[in-house]
């Protein structure tokens, strides 16, 4: 494991992520500190321009301190991102297990399943089951786990499909242990690498997902979400730039950082496939 | 010498910092004269297939040529630019590998890849390449060369591949072939039939060979002069009969020495009750999809065989022959289609998993990849309680357990807690054993449990395997494809061909009076027999 550390802090673009997400990280915690009072408040005159002293980041039209809507606005995102995330994988690996594992006709009712699920739109699906059960975060959450759990079950089931006939799951077999046992004990830790990897890509995409809800209007109306600034900037973007444009920076920012996380983790993961072209 | 075809000399190749030695090959030297055949031999990391691919210029980045020179027609090898070697490869030197299932491309006719080669160095036009290509298939014993030559490597068998591989490498009259480890990958007949072809062609074209292989049997039946390699050294240069008659090197003795030997043992009938029966066991698998016709694939065909307690019994048999199936019925990691198998005189055909669960403790297995056969993200100790305590040991006492055990395999207590990369092969198929001997089993199942381990390991382990069998009083059924190793740990011995049983008796008695037809190929396909009989 030390190895990897190594390999992994030794990739420039993997170390930045993880220093731009930390920040995101800290704003989230210390969002009530750093930003005091309630960021859906009027907090100067209207339409102050960005780099005024008193509003670094300017206000918009209902004169909200956009560097306040920034700080509270992490929160949301990490918390989507997280969660769905997390709920995602519950879901995907789950079933990626047991179909991998078992194979014959639970696989291939488990993977129609899959394919159902993949079929239908992602994007369409979330704003839909969002709007059906009125936009909170934890319709949200849902809506975003939902839309994307058939990746990770596909991978899961891939890496189950080879790992299942080693001869260590033999052994496991002939010691009398148990299917849930086997699936989780023996085979779920080694195919963690490409599940970790994977997720790190699904906060942003969660992440991005939540924004893009927000843009529409269905986010969670009592939070504070950078999709939201840009949408609700979006009408004045020529008047008042700011109001968008720092919020995309922030959404930018966070999604980039998740995703030099992701490719950092993959490469210390899996060294040798960049001494490939040596041999 | 005038007849010298390559030079090797003084050749060294560094190893990465950081590895075990600071060089992958150091100061080797040999010449390799006009149709002769001369044998590299080692165990793996011996560095024998690192020199080979030196010659080639196949030598990955990280293994650099730092000293000595290869000499060929004049020049040295090793300061040729790329493209000069290129012409050298294939045209002057060939080279054919030990997978013959992944050295083809699958996506093309075997013809057309051996006209590949001639293409590539501009011979012919598709027409006359074409028909040289049926001409080699011819050569090396395909059969139906001109519908063989549109036949897609799937179609083929490993032996035919080889054949096709040995082929292409002739392709352009090369003086000098390379063969790493060509027939590791074959059973022992189809094996016995590409080293007499290799044979052939060298003494009728004259081609000097050199042949990279672990397997003293190979050597014997093949070799003219032997180099034997260390820790990427050679230690012993000569020819066959001195060399392998009269090794003056102790590393060469040793190895020599563990190879097993065809033992004609005379056992004593074990009169005890049975332990293992299997009555008439089949496993039938159907071939086809939805809309092809299926077809019935017989992997084992009502094939019975009773193991009395204390009795070990081996399972000999070619790929295919259904002797893992068989075992893996025992186990139920395989459900039969028919027959039954009773244990202790109960029959566990049929019992649903639960019941089956307590019986597991009765039988255990040892598997045949030390790699593949270790929970990689486990540590050893984990990985030998975890029968007891799946049994419902204490943790506490079944790592206690696992310590004593691994100690008695000859590892180190400290063991349990490291993980299993941090081991050998060799060490890895002893906390292998110890695995299944944890949970105290009456039946130990091994599925060639040796045969992925160098040669001197290889007798280590089957020593351990038979001093553990007495200790504890198992009961054996030991699957292996090798009759040497068959007759020297069994008291029985069992033939197996095309999932049937064809022959059973005591080693002896198979080897020495085998009845069945399959018996007499399999025991005169082993290499090296006539060398085995001069053997003290």
């Amino acid at each position: 494991m030390s190895g990897f550390w190594k390999r992994f802090s030794r990739n420039k673009g993997a170390v930045i992520g993880c220093a731009i997400f930390a920040v995101v990280v800290l704003m989230a915690i210390f969002a009530p500190w750093i930003a005091p009072g309630d960021p859906w408040r009027m907090a100067g005159p209207p339409r102050t321009d960005a780099f005024d002293p008193a509003h670094w980041m300017g206000t918009d039209m209902l004169g909200r301190d956009v560097w306040a809507t920034i700080v509270h606005g992490a929160r949301v995102s990490l918390i989507v991102g997280g969660g769905a995330t997390l709920a995602a994988l519950l879901i995907g690996v789950t079933l990626g297990a047991v179909a991998g594992y078992c194979g014959g006709w639970i696989d291939d009712v488990l993977m129609r399943f899959t394919e159902f699920f993949q079929s239908i739109p992602s994007f369409v699906l979330a704003l839909l089951i969002v709007a059906i059960f009125q936009p909170s975060v934890g319709s949200i959450v849902t809506a975003v786990a939902i839309v994307s759990w058939p990746p990770v079950a596909r991978v899961v089931r891939a890496e189950f499909l080879s790992l299942r006939s080693r001869e260590f799951v033999q052994a496991a077999v002939v010691l009398g242990q148990g299917t849930s046992q086997i699936i989780f004990g023996q085979i779920l830790p080694n195919a963690l690498s490409p599940i970790v990897v994977l997720s790190s890509f699904m906060v942003a995409t969660a992440v991005l997902l939540e924004a893009a809800l927000s843009f529409l209007g269905l986010g969670d109306p009592n939070v504070m979400s950078w999709g939201f600034m840009i949408g609700s900037g979006r009408s004045t973007i020529r008047i008042a730039w700011w109001t968008s444009v720092f919020p995309g920076i922030a959404l930018f920012l966070t999604v980039l950082s998740l995703n030099l996380i992701g490719e950092g983790i993959s490469d210390a993961m899996n060294p040798r496939l960049h001494d490939r072209g040596e041999a | 010498m005038s007849d010298a075809l390559l030079i090797v000399d003084g050749l060294s190749i560094a190893l990465p910092t950081g590895g075990d030695r600071p060089y992958a090959v150091e100061d080797v030297s040999f010449i390799l004269a006009k149709g002769e055949i001369l044998c590299i031999v080692g165990e793996s990391g011996s560095g024998k297939s690192i020199s080979a691919s030196a010659i080639m210029g196949l030598l990955p980045r990280r293994l650099p040529a730092v000293k000595g020179s290869i000499t060929f027609a004049g020049r040295d090898l090793l300061k040729l630019p790329k493209d000069a070697m290129r012409g050298v490869r294939g045209k002057d030197i060939a080279m054919i590998f030990q997978e013959p299932m992944t050295a083809l491309n699958p996506i093309m006719p075997v013809g057309k890849q051996i006209a590949e080669v001639l293409e590539a160095h501009g011979v012919g036009d598709t027409g006359s390449r074409r028909a040289r290509a049926i001409e080699l298939l011819t050569e090396v014993g395909i059969p139906s060369p001109d519908q063989t030559v549109d036949a897609y490597p799937f179609r083929l068998s490993g032996g035919q591949r080889q054949r096709v591989m040995i082929a292409m490498a002739l392709a352009l009259k090369p003086s000098i072939l390379i063969c790493d480890e060509p027939t590791t990958a074959l059973d022992v007949t189809t094996q016995a039939q590409i080293l007499a072809l290799i044979r052939d062609l060298q003494k009728t074209r004259g081609t000097g060979i050199l042949f990279v292989t672990h397997d003293f049997g190979v050597v014997a039946e093949i070799a003219d002069r032997i180099a034997v390699m260390q820790h990427g050294k050679i230690v012993e240069l000569g020819t066959r009969d001195v060399v392998l008659d009269n090794p003056r090197h102790p590393y060469t003795q040793k190895l020599i020495n563990a190879v097993p030997r065809l033992a004609m043992r005379m056992t004593a009938a074990v009169d005890t009750p049975p332990l293992l029966q299997v009555q008439r066991l089949s496993k039938t698998y159907w071939r086809g999809g939805l809309f092809a016709k299926k077809t019935p694939v017989h992997a084992v065909k009502e094939a019975s065989i009773t193991l009395a307690r204390g009795e070990t019994l081996a399972l000999v048999g070619e790929s295919g022959s259904g002797k893992s199936t068989l075992a893996r019925c025992v186990v139920r990691l395989i459900e039969p289609t028919g027959g039954t198998i009773h244990v202790n005189g109960r029959e566990i055909t049929g019992l649903s998993q639960r019941d089956f669960k307590p019986l597991r403790r009765q039988i255990q297995m040892v598997f045949q990849d030390p790699f593949a056969s270790l929970n990689p993200r486990k540590r050893v100790g984990e990985i030998v309680a975890e029968g007891p305590v799946t049994h419902g040991m204490p943790r506490a006492e079944a790592m206690e357990k696992a310590k004593e055990l691994l100690q008695l395999v000859g590892l180190d207590r400290s063991s349990v807690s490291r993980f299993p990369h941090e081991f050998s092969g060799g060490q890895r198929q002893r906390i292998g054993l110890a695995r299944a001997l944890a949970l105290e089993p009456e039946l130990l199942i091994a599925d060639e449990p040796v045969s992925a381990l160098d040669v001197s390991v290889q007798a280590q382990v089957l020593k351990l395997i038979a001093d553990m069998k007495k200790r504890m009083n198992l009961t054996m059924l030991f699957i292996t494809h090798d009759l040497r190793v068959a007759s020297e740990i069994a008291d029985r011995i069992a033939v197996m061909q095309h999932g049937e049983i064809v022959e059973m008796g005591t080693p002896l008695a198979v080897l020495g009076n085998p009845q069945h037809a399959y018996t007499r190929t399999l025991i005169g396909a082993i290499p090296g027999v006539a060398w085995e009989a001069t053997r003290s």
